[in-house]
């Protein structure tokens, strides 16, 4: 049959897609017939490119939709209306398309035969700080609306439909999947292993869930934005009082940049850690508290078995290392000082760091200037000496013996001042050296 | 021109050095840095870092040890490498190639001598091995993050503030980016020879001289070696050591193989070819003993120690002095085994 | 003689004038629809009614891209081309009351310039060809330029162990498909429409920008008299009996004119029969 080529992975996709709608038939119904892509025929007109319109807010919508890549996506084989469930009707009702993603949809899960549904998921994230945002009644037109509601985050501010098998990995789920028939098909045999399972078991252990730059990413994308950031108001855990976000927590994301953790994701060394290790590691990874909370990961009683979990600091249980868990992970010392309030830059300055280059700048525009001024008017001349601890050097390291002169000086005068006391010890040296190479000779 | 006849009279040698300096400055440090961008880095850090593997962490396990290791491979091979060449040819990294001691050392030898801060007297293999000891043990079990003072990444980053990057401006316009840059000006810049940084805090620089002092009791060893006999007692070699590792004791320079960096340039100022940078000598026995005179066909090429210089029971004060220093290098040392030993039982107890 | 004179404005800076000019030199008249607007003496309701819509008026920011990202991924597709006249004052996308037509409906902006559906003066006979916005000039047929980019669907084939896909339906392209060709109205083997940096359309703008009520309540009347808000009903080019337009001159294939006279959806619209009526999906498609 001759395979018509739009884009050069369309092939790739035909594969993914139909291991996508055949995934979650059931094991048992070989000959079965395969699940109808959109049984309702919504894509008879929503596959048609180009049904734009400027909606009533200015916003440009797009009811086309990519076919092939839906097909292709996690959600390839619901049917349309399994999310947008009240639709029947052309011109459709906007609340009708609202799609609530706790719901059940019609597939279902293969193990127990129970319809699936991303409802663990929205119970966990609805208990976590960001929970109280938007999380059903989404669609199209109403994206302004929620951002002008909430700043919280919604599930499909950070999800997207996306490829079954993401585009990077095509290629090696390709050479994974030409093997399968030989060599897992020994003991697999049959059509259903290989159009039904094979696929969904592949895509597993290509590790298509995503990795920890990937879930980085989504956090990041509102995290690394302060000036989005910065008009939220966050609940104090324990007063309930309502505060503007101070600059540790506002520049988080910049802060967690500098930081091992992140640099080792960064140029691809899986064993950094990302938002997520640390501040959802256990459950659907969604339950996200802020550090007050007792329930948080990151809360500092619990922070010894999340440090310590997946093999990451195994020791950080030790009482011993208790200090080490409070290992600052978003140092403000990191940040640049023009990013602290002004109310913040004074508490800022009282710190350790900041005394200390205070301490050093003195003396650096000391020397600095000096250097410059003797550049200019010194004679290079004999030998020069520090300005400080010069003279301990000669004696203790270059063998000069203390001088009858000095000796007598520290036992009779007081402090000889350094002008006058340099001359001598020029002079010493170089006699001393003298004296020794005629001793020689 | 008095710059450019400075510039001649810079031994043959240490033209070479600094060259060298320069083009691991380039290869190493941003804008450029090309070679860390050959594994993906723009510096020093992450898959790089040679350092942070060997901080021990109380109730430390090998496991925590191996990942450790894995994380920063690289770093660590880097590391593995430099103890090797150490061992056989004295510190030649940190001398002949470090872009970070280097750059401060060539900054450092742009200024006049005269406004500089002279560290090279001060008790150097205790504050080295003391602040060592803390950073490898106290401070990653305090929690301070030991990459704040870490100068492998702080230079780079410096350097990319210079030529203008964003990250590198962010980070010098933090405190901890101010200190370290004041470290970089005290300790570096304005330090006499410009390698006090590497003297007393550089973590690697202190695990490098251990090794060097080390290789330095085998005789094919390649290190910084005097031949009393022909030493005039002149004390250039001393004056001009940019790590402080010569020490005149009697009108002969005692060369601390804890710090020497084996740079050479002792070597190349001494006009009696009194220091040399060699093996040992093969033979310890005279070859001929005539008159009573024992004649020797090959220069003594010896590794001084300050006690043997000293010899005489005259000099009290200086022998107690480094009996002190001894003891406070043995109370540190005993102090961090026997801590990594209690809790490495107390975990194998557990 | 028009040969030499484009060949001038080709390397003109001033080629907006000068085409002008050869337009109306060259081929001796004006616009039809510039004659129209002239000649229009809009009543005193469609002045009425041109004042309302002039004080109603507010201008809308688009907004293509939100902090939230579509949740279905969307076809690429070409930005439509914002060349004609009418574009000087209405969005890149102009239906957006109508909810039932409204995507379709703008959809087809990318193929037929507005004045081939909203004006259709009844006393002269118009013929419709494409032509070029760009290089304001007449574009050979050719079935290339009905072509759609068309993301065709792969029906994976349960009895084989062959992955195998079946075409769409659709013809495909192989090229980008310009959105400045589309099909205009023709009068005496000359564009009826107005060009946006003509000097008469000039004219006309200079009017509105004064910013004068009255004046603009008038410029609108004229210029929207000879149009007609509603364009004609989907069958009247999607079916085989009453072509408005001549597929086959335009270049459509057999194919293509089949695909376009025995649509889908103009059957499915043309069950329409009042304004808000609204129709059960399953019962059209199965």
């Amino acid at each position: 049959m001759k395979i018509f080529r739009t884009r050069p992975g369309d092939d790739i996709i035909s594969l993914a897609l139909l291991l996508c709608a055949l995934l979650f038939c059931l094991p048992s119904t070989v000959t079965a017939e395969p699940r109808k892509p959109d049984p309702d025929g919504c894509l008879t007109c929503h596959s048609l490119p180009g049904l734009h319109w400027i909606d009533e807010d200015g916003m440009w919508r797009v009811a086309s939709i990519d076919k092939s890549h839906y097909f292709s996506s996690l959600h390839g084989s619901v049917p349309c209306r399994d999310c947008h469930r009240k639709i029947t009707d052309y011109p459709h009702k906007v609340e009708n398309g609202y799609v609530d993603c706790s719901e059940s949809c019609h597939v279902e899960e293969p193990s127990e035969g129970e319809a699936y549904t991303h409802k663990p998921i929205v119970d966990e994230f609805e208990e976590s700080t960001h929970g109280k945002g938007w999380h059903k009644d989404f669609a199209g037109g109403n994206r302004f609306k929620e951002l002008d509601e909430s700043k919280l985050p919604s599930c499909r501010r950070c999800h997207d439909n996306a490829l079954y098998i993401s585009e990077n990995k095509t290629t090696l789920f390709k050479e994974s999947f030409a093997h399968t028939e030989t060599e897992c098909g020994t003991c697999h045999v049959g059509e259903v292993w290989l159009t039904q399972m094979g696929g969904h078991i592949l895509r597993r252990f290509l590790g298509n869930r995503m990795n920890k730059n990937d879930s980085n990413e989504l956090c990041l994308d509102c995290h690394n934005t302060p000036e989005y950031l910065k008009d939220i108001e966050l609940e104090d855990s324990e007063t309930g009082e309502k505060h503007k976000p101070d600059t540790r927590w506002l520049h988080a994301a910049e802060s967690y940049q500098r930081m091992l953790h992140s640099r080792l994701l960064v140029v691809g060394v899986e064993d950094g850690a990302s938002c997520v290790d640390c501040h959802a590691p256990q459950g659907l990874h969604h339950k996200i508290l802020r550090d007050e909370d007792e329930q948080a990961s990151t809360h500092p009683d619990n922070l010894p078995d999340t440090c310590s979990a997946s093999g990451c600091h195994g020791y950080a249980k030790i009482d011993e290392n208790k200090d080490f868990v409070l290992t600052d992970m978003h140092d403000t010392d990191l940040l640049a000082m023009t990013l602290f309030s002004k109310e913040e830059f004074n508490n800022f300055t009282k710190s350790v760091w900041a005394i200390l280059s205070a301490l050093t700048v003195p003396i650096i525009i000391v020397l600095a200037i000096g250097s410059l001024i003797w550049a200019f008017t010194g004679k290079n001349r004999g030998l020069i000496m520090a300005i400080l601890g010069g003279e301990h050097f000669q004696v203790y390291m270059a063998g000069k013996k203390p001088s009858a002169k000095k000796r007598a000086k520290s036992t009779t005068a007081r402090t000889p001042s350094r002008k006058s006391d340099s001359k001598p010890i020029r002079k010493n040296t170089t006699d001393s050296a003298e004296t020794k190479e005629s001793d020689n000779d | 021109m008095r710059v450019l006849n400075n510039l001649k009279a810079v031994p043959a040698m240490q033209k070479y050095r600094y060259f060298l300096i320069t083009l691991s400055c380039i290869a190493f440090l941003g804008p450029l840095a090309f070679l860390p961008q050959l594994v993906g880095n723009d510096d020093l850090c992450g898959v790089l870092c040679m350092r942070r593997f060997y901080l021990y962490f109380p109730g430390m396990s090998w496991d925590d040890l191996l990942m450790h290791i894995t994380v920063a491979w690289i770093g660590v091979i880097a590391f593995a490498v430099i103890l090797i060449t150490t061992f056989f040819f004295g510190r030649v990294w940190c001398g002949y190639l470090c872009p970070v001691g280097g750059l401060a050392e060539l900054g450092s030898r742009m200024l006049n001598d005269r406004w500089k801060i002279e560290f090279r007297s001060l008790p150097q293999v205790q504050i080295r091995y003391g602040y060592f000891a803390a950073y490898m043990v106290l401070m990653p079990a305090l929690g301070i993050s030991a990459c704040t003072l870490c100068n492998f990444i702080t230079v780079p980053r410096l350097i990319e503030a210079m030529s203008g990057e964003y990250r590198g401006i962010v980070y010098i316009l933090s405190t901890v980016g101010l200190v370290n840059l004041g470290l970089l000006f005290l300790l570096g810049f304005f330090a006499s020879k410009g390698r006090a940084y590497c003297q007393f805090l550089c973590p690697i620089g202190a695990a490098d001289g251990l090794v060097n002092k080390l290789g330095s009791r085998f005789r094919w060893a390649r290190r910084i070696r005097v031949e009393k006999e022909r030493c005039t007692g002149c004390n250039i070699c001393a004056r001009n050591c940019m790590c402080g590792a010569i020490k005149m004791v009697n009108r002969v320079p005692v060369v601390s193989q804890t710090s020497c960096m084996s740079c050479h340039e002792c070597v190349d100022v001494c006009a009696w070819n009194a220091i040399e940078w060699t093996t040992g000598p093969r033979d310890k026995k005279p070859k001929k003993i005539k008159k009573g005179v024992e004649i020797f066909p090959e220069p003594a090429w010896q590794l001084l120690s300050e006690e043997e210089m000293l010899g005489n029971p005259l000099n009290g004060a200086a022998v107690a002095r480094i009996r002190v220093g001894r003891l406070v290098n043995g109370l540190i040392f005993s102090s961090v085994i026997a801590y990594i030993a209690y809790y490495s039982i107390l975990k194998l107890a557990g | 003689m028009i040969k030499s004179l484009r060949q001038i404005t080709h390397s003109c800076s001033l080629r907006p004038l000068i085409l002008s000019i050869a337009m109306s030199t060259a081929l001796n008249a004006e616009p039809l629809y510039w004659d129209r607007v002239q000649q229009a003496q809009p009543d005193s309701e469609a002045l009425q009614k041109s004042e309302k819509l002039v004080k109603e008026h507010k201008t809308l920011e688009i907004i293509k891209r939100t902090r939230i990202r579509p949740f279905h991924e969307q076809p690429k597709y070409d930005k439509p081309s914002k060349n004609a006249f009418c574009m000087s004052c209405h969005l890149p996308l102009p239906h957006t009351k109508n909810l039932r037509a409204r995507t379709f409906l703008n959809m087809h902006t990318h193929y037929i310039t507005c004045e081939t559906c909203h004006f259709r003066p009844e006393d002269v006979n118009l013929d419709y060809r494409w032509f070029n916005y760009h290089e304001r000039q007449l574009q050979s047929a050719s079935s290339e330029l009905f072509q759609v980019i068309e993301h065709h669907m792969l029906l994976p084939d349960a009895n084989s162990k062959t992955m195998q896909s079946k075409p769409g339906k659709q013809i495909q392209a192989t090229k980008k498909r310009d959105p400045n060709i589309k099909i205009a109205p023709f009068f005496n083997q000359q564009p009826v429409m107005l060009f946006k940096d003509s000097t008469q359309a000039d004219s006309l703008l200079q009017q509105w920008q004064d910013d004068d009520l009255q004046q603009r309540t008038e410029v609108r009347a004229k210029i929207h008299a000879p149009l007609e808000s509603k364009g004609p009903k989907c069958v009247a080019c999607h079916d085989s009996d009453k072509q408005m337009l001549h597929l086959q001159q335009l270049g459509a294939t057999q194919d293509q004119v089949k695909a376009i006279t025995m649509h889908r959806i103009p059957l499915f619209f043309s069950r329409y029969k009042e304004k808000d009526q609204k129709i059960r999906i399953i019962d059209v498609l199965r």
